[in-house]
């Protein structure tokens, strides 16, 4: 699996693995929860929707981040690091790494987008409580 | 608790979300007959119909013989990232993208005028045009603004 995000190496779980920095923008209650632990789950997926399927999604690029943050009345965005072998895994789940699709907007979306099935919410939450995913803040340069 | 308000950056500024970020335009600022275009897109698929485009001395002007902003809330539709679900994901009304790259822009409906972004003297011809609206039996909203 190429990782498109991959921006250095670190030691997770042992073992020396690539990470790959994703970001997410949502609002700031749902930030704030994502952040303080709230794992993730159907019921949150279905009250912050928007728009497309129900999942959780995640950009290579800030800047895409920032368009659905800015959606919210009030926005933020979180980043993850996610170690080579959960990104596998998740991959290997059935995560779609690909073009963030385009739908009304009239350009292209920067960077591609891992976009997290309903069904892999748990081995999602297993890998942040395993920290092979760490969640931070994100505060633009 | 591990992180509160103070840990993150928080985005509320729609404006300068919008100006910082070419993804919204896709790489040149847009000029004005991209803005109206966009506008004027949004009113056809939304169905506020008749709209008509036209540009007067500096100025776009699209008018719409439907008020699209006279439902509740839509007020915010200058200054807010709106998403519009029912028609398409990943879908944002236009009207904030002239508020972020206008040097002037008004509109007016009920025969009032409101200045969005406060800019120069308006020409006469576009006075004309909203004195002319102001009189009649005019039921829709106008929308003008300058780029250049």
């Amino acid at each position: 699996v190429a990782i498109v995000a991959a921006t250095s190496t670190s030691t997770a779980g042992g073992e020396t693995n690539p990470d790959a920095v994703f970001y997410h923008g949502t609002s700031v209650s749902s930030g704030l929860r994502l952040l303080n632990g709230a794992p993730l789950s159907l019921e949150a997926a279905a009250a912050n929707k928007i728009d497309g399927p129900l999942g959780f999604y995640l950009a290579t690029d800030p800047a895409a981040a920032e368009f659905f943050a800015g959606r919210r009345e009030t926005g933020m965005i979180l980043q993850y690091d996610i170690s080579g072998r959960a990104l596998n895994g998740l991959i290997a789940g059935g995560a779609a790494l690909g073009p963030i699709p385009q739908g009304r907007f009239p350009f292209p979306f920067p960077g591609t987008q891992l976009a997290i099935l309903p069904s892999q919410f748990v081995q999602f939450n297993s890998l942040v409580v395993r920290r092979s995913i760490t969640i931070l803040p994100y505060r633009r340069k | 608790v591990k992180y509160t308000l103070k840990d993150i950056e928080i985005l509320d500024d729609a404006i300068a979300i919008i100006r910082r970020n070419p993804i919204f335009y896709g790489g040149e600022p847009p000029r004005g007959a991209r803005l109206a275009a966009a506008l004027a897109r949004d009113l056809i698929e939304y169905g506020d119909l008749p709209v008509s485009v036209d540009f007067l001395e500096g100025w776009w002007i699209v008018a719409c013989e439907k008020d699209w902003l006279s439902g509740e809330g839509r007020s915010v539709y200058w200054s807010r990232i709106i998403p519009t679900p029912e028609v398409a994901r990943e879908s944002m009304r236009s009207e904030v993208l002239l508020t972020a790259f206008s040097k002037g822009l008004l509109t007016m409906a009920e025969r009032k005028v409101q200045w969005i972004v406060k800019g120069p003297e308006i020409p006469k011809a576009l006075e004309n045009l909203i004195k002319l609206k102001s009189h009649g039996d005019f039921q829709g909203r106008i929308a003008a603004f300058t780029v250049d």
